[in-house]
């Protein structure tokens, strides 16, 4: 019995009230969240709008400063924000059951930039194909997930190994996205933006790529809710119940990698969300999945909206990419969980 | 025939073979302990019969029908197996352990239905665990997690359990509370149990058979007496050891010297 990442109670009673109504009260909170970010995205910037003035427009779309700003910049940047949250917590939420590992992430375990390499070389190489880059992404997210199970695969799945053969194959494939940038510098625009994973300037082109991707993955990971629950019990006792685990894992890798590489299409390489929000939302619901993963989404909201709008505002009218911000907040907190979990 | 006959499987993991042509019939009904030295492929042996691990030669029967052609839902109603040790996250509750158990009996569309809840309590029942199916698993004593554990493994209904050193890193006391209770699942349920024990005085004293295993293959089985004998232990385990009878009337060994080889 090891591994201790939510504090014990006694029995299952937080605050005197049943372990339902404070999952249902977490879920709420998370959502109220999402809805403070949201509201923050669309308010927010270097000019300030209110809330009335957003509810005005949103009702009335008419030809104003304001409105404009509203519909083609904030509207669709905070809903490419939104979504990319969902997408990157849902993903991480699930890599962290199927490979068995509290450190998993997409953008850590190199998931996401094996999506980056594939999009990335559809997009310098044959620009005409843009339509194509999502699902060569996932292709790319794909055989890096096999890649590092194959790699990392000796008598089962350890911890420890998945982490350092996606370190490895993560800067492996880095590499590749640099060399190409660089011989195409000409081809990339913002280049250094997505390496880092940002949202400036991403609008209703890419809303249309990601909600199809987050509305399909969303529904398949919480169809696969109770068999992550029962992969948490490991290999052996998730067969002995009846699970075929490797084609569950497969599965449920390809949903994460779809995840994922939707992201990844749309902001590039934003790290850190798939680890710390679905670690943020266990402490407080805990790790069954069929909580766990709409909680995961709502947080993601919430974590990928405020953080961009703070790195919006802070050194307006400089704005850093939101990559920056999760990295600043990320990169601590993986070092608090090596040091706790494994 | 047996309830689960294992014909002439071998089984390799990373290229290593850890059974050669093994053969074993288990009978419906009885406790039949395996026992043997460490590395012998004991734990093996019982992954191989939950098919858990391949084999890569022969075949493992249940009922007389190949392992491999279940499903593995159709599999897990018929044979529960408790690995050494099991992980579990830290914030499950028995009751939610138990319910993992019906998993077998599930699609995945349907949620939890009036059977699933009168099964989860039926092996709460059985195992005593009624007055502590709200608690976390994490903060019982060992020997309740095992009885959380096993019935789990009730909840599943399977004609055969399969138990891997069911009592490491018990103490006495609740190492004779596992074992008890095993005993009165058997004899009450006619639950075939197969179990990998380290405490010959255990397999002596509550199973019906017992398999004694050595370097990949089993080389005798049969009931408790003819089985576990100065000889053997001496063949076996390389230990001197004595045999004598104790106040139950039951057959006990007190291991009392190595044997220089």
């Amino acid at each position: 019995m090891k591994s201790s990442s939510v504090d014990t109670v006694n029995v299952v009673e937080y605050h005197g009230m049943s372990r339902n109504i404070w999952r249902v009260g977490v879920l709420v909170f998370f959502a109220l969240l999402a809805m403070c970010g949201i509201f923050l995205s669309l308010t927010q910037g270097t000019t300030n709008i209110s809330i009335n003035d957003i509810f005005n427009i949103l009702q009335a779309p008419i030809g104003s400063a304001n409105s404009q700003i509203v519909w083609n910049i904030r509207m669709p940047r905070t809903i490419v924000g939104a979504l990319v949250g969902v997408n990157l917590a849902l993903s991480g939420a699930i890599l962290q059951a199927v490979m068995r590992n509290p450190l998993a992430d997409p953008h850590i375990i190199g998931i996401s930039s094996g999506a980056g390499l594939a999009g990335v070389t559809i997009m310098i190489l044959y620009p005409s194909m843009e339509y194509l880059i999502t699902p060569i992404a996932f292709v790319g997210a794909m055989a890096t997930a096999v890649c590092i199970y194959i790699i990392a695969w000796k008598n089962g799945i350890k911890p420890v190994r998945i982490i350092l053969a996606g370190v490895a194959v993560s800067a492996f494939l880095s590499s590749g996205i640099s060399g190409l940038m660089i011989f195409y510098s000409d081809r990339v625009h913002g280049a250094l933006m997505w390496m880092v994973g940002g949202l400036a300037a991403r609008s209703w082109p890419q809303v249309a790529i990601i909600w199809p991707y987050a509305v399909v993955g969303l529904l398949l990971a919480l169809l696969g809710a109770q068999y992550l629950n029962i992969l948490q019990l490991g290999d052996e006792m998730a067969s002995g119940l009846g699970v075929n685990v490797e084609l569950v894992r497969i599965a449920l890798t390809a949903v994460a990698a779809l995840l994922a590489a939707s992201a990844v299409s749309v902001v590039g390489l934003l790290g850190f969300v798939g680890l710390i929000v679905p670690h943020a939302a266990r402490l407080l619901i805990g790790s069954d999945y069929r909580f766990l993963l709409p909680a995961s989404a709502l947080l993601g909201i919430g974590v990928v909206t405020l953080s961009d709008t703070f790195a919006r505002v802070i050194f307006s009218p400089i704005e850093l990419p939101v990559g920056i911000i999760m990295a600043f907040i990320g990169a601590p907190f993986f070092l608090f969980l090596l040091r706790r979990e494994l | 025939m047996g309830i689960i006959d294992v014909k002439n499987i071998t089984v390799e993991l990373s290229e290593k073979t850890i059974l050669q042509d093994m053969s074993l019939n288990i009978m419906p009904g009885e406790v039949l302990s395996i026992i043997g030295p460490n590395g012998c492929g004991k734990s093996t042996l019982l992954k191989a019969i939950a098919r858990i691990n391949n084999s890569k030669k022969g075949v493992v029967e249940f009922e007389g029908t190949n392992v491999e052609s279940f499903s593995h839902r159709q599999f897990a109603r018929r044979l529960a197996i408790l690995t050494q040790d099991p992980e579990a996250p830290p914030d499950l509750t028995v009751y939610d352990l138990v319910k993992l158990g019906r998993f077998p009996y599930r699609s995945w569309y349907s949620g939890n239905n009036k059977e699933d809840e009168e099964q989860v309590t039926w092996a709460l029942e059985q195992t005593g665990m009624e007055q502590m199916k709200k608690r976390l698993l994490v903060t019982l004593s060992g020997g309740e997690r095992q009885r959380a554990w096993i019935a789990m493994a009730l909840a599943q209904r399977p004609q055969v359990l399969l138990l891997d050193e069911p009592t490491t890193y018990l103490d006495i006391c609740h190492q004779l509370e596992v074992m008890q209770l095993l005993t009165k699942l058997n004899r009450d349920l006619g639950l075939t149990v197969v179990m990998v024990l380290h405490d010959l005085n255990h397999t002596l004293q509550y199973s019906q058979r017992i398999a004694v295993m050595k370097a990949g293959e089993i080389i005798k089985v049969g009931e408790p007496q003819e089985v576990i004998t100065a000889k053997l232990l001496q063949e076996v385990f390389g230990v001197r050891a004595d045999m004598f009878i104790a106040s139950n009337g039951m057959p006990a060994i007190l291991p009392i010297d190595l044997i220089k080889k």
